[in-house]
Order: structure tokens, then C-alpha cells, then sequence
């Protein structure tokens, strides 16, 4: 994947996270990849649909894709770009596999309210949450990848048209055509 | 706050909060990736994967083993996990500590210090007939009946989340039934009345958020009973029932 110049003057909003080049792989290591980059993965894979009770083992897998590749990632395109790329990837294929079999009642999982914050502010997140999921699970795939990185993960517009290999203009029309379809949605949302 | 009044940066920043992992998250699933790292899944146990090269020597000398097992032993590994709830991440549940601490709680439920109640499989529904007759103060000990009303909760409130509210009260009469005086009244009360409300299942328009706070008046989930049934023209709730609609 070729790399392309980031583009300050896009349309993304407010700071963007962490997102250096892997430049010289002899400077990243696995545990500096997983230490900066596991946050990342974990909110990609919930906006990717990947279920609470399958979140530890799709991480897993996705980390182990990424132990494996790390030898060969040559650094040209940026860290999040390929990571979203195995993450992607990984998640489709237990989703996959998850479709030919009927999940059960769902285990208990983990995910517990921060109690630093209030209940109140806690539960105004989950149902924040669940209202993208929401729009998320009805959004045609291209676009709910260009959402998720470049509205969610506020990647600049160059960077999501690397990751999903599509031209820059076709992403910045998607992105306006997804951004308008979420305030539509947001609007009609009935609280 | 509405969602009306939300910008959908707020929004998009409420997600970023939501969906972002705890620290407990990134240590679980690392303990699990390094078990599986040392039991050769991911193909080298470096840690440092840019120094691969320099295992080229012991990869040989354990060549044949490794090209054996190699893709197809992951692969078969991989499947299997995912069929059977991975080996590795049992083996790393079973090492971490008991998850009924304040840090893990659910939203409803308080944080019980020192609680090492370990969580167990669901009881049958014959243990519940013992306890009616035998009584459950006999039956299911203090932290017992307490892991029970722990677990059952965290159920609850995965379903109300999910957009169930039916299955939710599914889950609270099998706990009335299981522990017909458990010791978290209030976030039984709590769930049972969020429930309801979003199943818009009011008779006589009763107000069902109002009884709540009158029976608990200083109840630190007031705000969240209120705010679910605030929103029973919603559609969200998958489960309810056309003809309760509200008219």
C-alpha cells in the first residue's frame, strides 16, 4: 500500500490520536505496536460489529495476525491504516463463522462501567454506543468503514482512502454522504 | 440531554468513551496472546518480531515440528478455539480474579468489596423449586444468593442494552423466583421499572419512574429510570408489543 501524505486541511474534527508512520520496523517492536495501538484495534472491532462476548478473541486473533506480519510491514503506509486492514479482515471472518452457528445466551462479559464516571454519564455512553452500533449495523459496509476511521477514529481523509483503497475523491464523497445520512439518523432519533 | 441536543461530536465522543478498552482489557487479552505466543501459535515466540531473523536457527532445529504443525495446526488451533471457547482464554479466565469487584461491576449493581463469590454456570431450574420449599435463606447462603442476584443483574442489563427489554424481565422474574429477597432490592426495583417502561408497559398511564423515586428517594439510579421513561414513544425497544403502544 503506498503511502500518501496526510492532508491537514480535510474535514476531519478535532484531535487526531495517535498515528505515526511505522517508519523503521527495527523501532517497533510487537509490545510497542499492542501498547499504542490496542485501543484502536478494540474500538475498531466494536464499531465493526464483532459482539462483547467475542471481543477477547478476536483481539487475540487480531494480535496474533499481527505478531506474525510485523516482520514483514514495511512502514509505508501508516500503523492504524494496516492495523484497521488485519482488524477488518479478521472480523468479517468470524462473522462469518458466528453466522453458522447460533450464539447462545450471551456469557458475561466485561464490559463494566468505568465508575470514575457517574452512572448517568455512563449510561449516556452506552446508549451513544449503541445508537452508532445501530447505524452502524444498517450502513452500506463501504461506507461504515469510511465512518469508523474517518469520523470515529478521526484518520485524515488521505490515510481512509489508503486504508480502504479507494481514490481520495470517492472518500470524500462517501464521507459526505455518510456524514449526512448520521445527522439524519441522529435527528430522527427518537430519545 | 436529548439526542436533539447532541451534536454528533458529542455523540462520536460519547462512542470514543464507550468503546474504548480498560486496562484490564489490553492486560487480559495480552496474557492470552502470550500464552498462545508460548505455545508457538503465532509462529515465533520473539518478542521482538524484527529480530525473527535471528531465530532462524533454532526454527531449524525444530523444522520439522514446525512445519508440521505450521498453517494447518493454526488453522485447526483457530477453529477449534472459536468452536469451544479458546483453551487460552479459559485458562487466563480462570487465573484472573473474580470480576465482582467495584472496578467491573455492571451499571446496576453496587460495587461489593472483597467479594470473591466466584460466578458459576446458571442453576437449574429444580434448585429453584428447593429454595422455594426449603426456604432460600436455607438454601442459597448470604454470598451465594448474592453471586446469584450479581449475575442475574449483569444479564439484565446486557439485555435492556441490547434492546430487550422482555428478555430482561424474563430474567427478573426467574430471579424472583430464584431469590425472593436478595439483599440489591433497589437495582432489582431499578431494572424491573426500566423494563417496563421501555416495553411502554403502563397500564392506566401509570408513572411508573414517579412510584420509583417515592420508594427510593435518594436512589443513585433515579436519573437513569427517569431518562428510560422519558422515552417510551421510542421504537428502540425490539420486543414491545404493538398493541401496548402508547396512544
Amino acid at each position: 500500500m503506498k503511502p500518501v501524505p496526510s492532508d491537514p486541511g480535510d474535514s476531519s474534527e478535532g484531535p487526531r490520536p495517535e498515528g505515526p508512520r511505522l517508519q523503521a520496523r527495527s523501532a517497533w517492536s510487537f509490545d510497542h505496536v499492542y501498547g499504542e495501538y490496542f485501543p484502536f484495534v478494540w474500538r475498531c472491532l466494536r464499531a465493526l460489529g464483532v459482539p462483547l462476548r467475542a471481543l477477547d478473541d478476536v483481539a487475540h486473533d487480531v494480535f496474533l495476525v499481527v505478531h506474525r506480519q510485523l516482520p514483514n510491514f514495511r512502514g509505508e503506509s501508516s500503523a492504524q491504516t494496516w492495523l484497521f486492514g488485519i482488524a477488518r479482515h479478521v472480523a468479517s471472518n468470524h462473522k462469518r463463522w458466528s453466522r453458522r452457528k447460533q450464539a447462545p445466551l450471551e456469557p458475561l462479559g466485561s464490559d463494566a462501567p468505568d465508575l470514575a464516571r457517574g452512572p448517568l454519564e455512563h449510561a449516556q455512553d452506552a446508549e451513544a454506543a449503541a445508537f452508532v452500533a445501530a447505524f452502524l449495523a444498517r450502513t452500506d459496509e463501504k461506507k461504515r468503514d469510511l465512518f469508523i476511521l474517518a469520523v470515529l477514529e478521526q484518520m485524515t481523509i488521505p490515510e481512509v482512502a489508503a486504508a480502504l483503497s479507494i481514490p481520495i475523491n470517492t472518500a470524500y464523497t462517501r464521507l459526505r454522504a455518510v456524514r449526512a445520512d448520521f445527522e439524519r439518523a441522529l435527528g430522527h432519533h427518537e430519545p | 440531554m436529548t439526542k436533539h441536543e447532541l451534536t454528533s461530536a458529542d455523540v462520536v465522543a460519547q462512542v470514543h468513551r464507550a468503546w474504548s478498552p480498560r486496562a484490564t482489557d489490553a492486560e487480559r487479552v495480552r496474557r492470552a496472546i502470550d500464552v498462545a505466543l508460548a505455545g508457538g501459535v503465532g509462529g515465533d515466540t520473539a518478542t521482538s518480531p524484527q529480530h525473527a531473523w535471528s531465530w532462524t536457527a533454532r526454527v531449524i532445529a525444530a523444522g520439522a515440528i514446525a512445519a508440521a504443525s505450521g498453517g494447518a495446526g493454526y488453522l485447526a488451533g483457530h477453529r477449534a478455539g472459536l468452536r469451544d471457547a479458546p483453551t487460552v482464554a479459559v485458562a487466563v479466565q480462570a487465573a484472573r480474579p473474580a470480576q465482582v469487584t467495584s472496578s467491573s461491576a455492571p451499571l446496576f449493581l453496587p460495587p461489593v468489596a472483597g467479594s470473591q463469590t466466584p460466578l458459576g454456570p446458571p442453576r437449574p431450574r429444580q434448585n429453584s423449586h428447593a429454595a422455594r420449599r426449603e426456604g432460600d435463606k436455607n438454601d442459597l447462603a448470604g454470598a451465594e444468593s448474592l453471586a446469584v442476584e450479581l449475575r442475574a443483574l449483569r444479564n439484565i442489563e446486557r439485555a435492556l442494552r441490547d434492546g430487550n427489554p422482555g428478555l430482561a424481565l424474563a430474567f427478573l422474574g426467574e430471579l424472583d423466583r430464584e431469590v425472593p429477597h436478595g439483599q440489591l432490592t433497589e437495582e432489582r426495583d431499578a431494572a424491573t421499572t426500566i423494563a417496563r417502561c421501555a416495553r411502554d408497559d403502563r397500564p392506566f398511564d401509570i408513572d411508573l419512574a414517579g412510584e420509583f423515586a417515592q420508594r427510593h428517594p435518594g436512589s443513585v439510579y433515579k436519573r437513569r429510570v427517569e431518562q428510560a421513561c422519558s422515552k417510551t414513544d421510542s421504537p428502540s425497544s425490539g420486543d414491545s408489543p404493538s398493541w401496548r403502544s402508547k396512544e
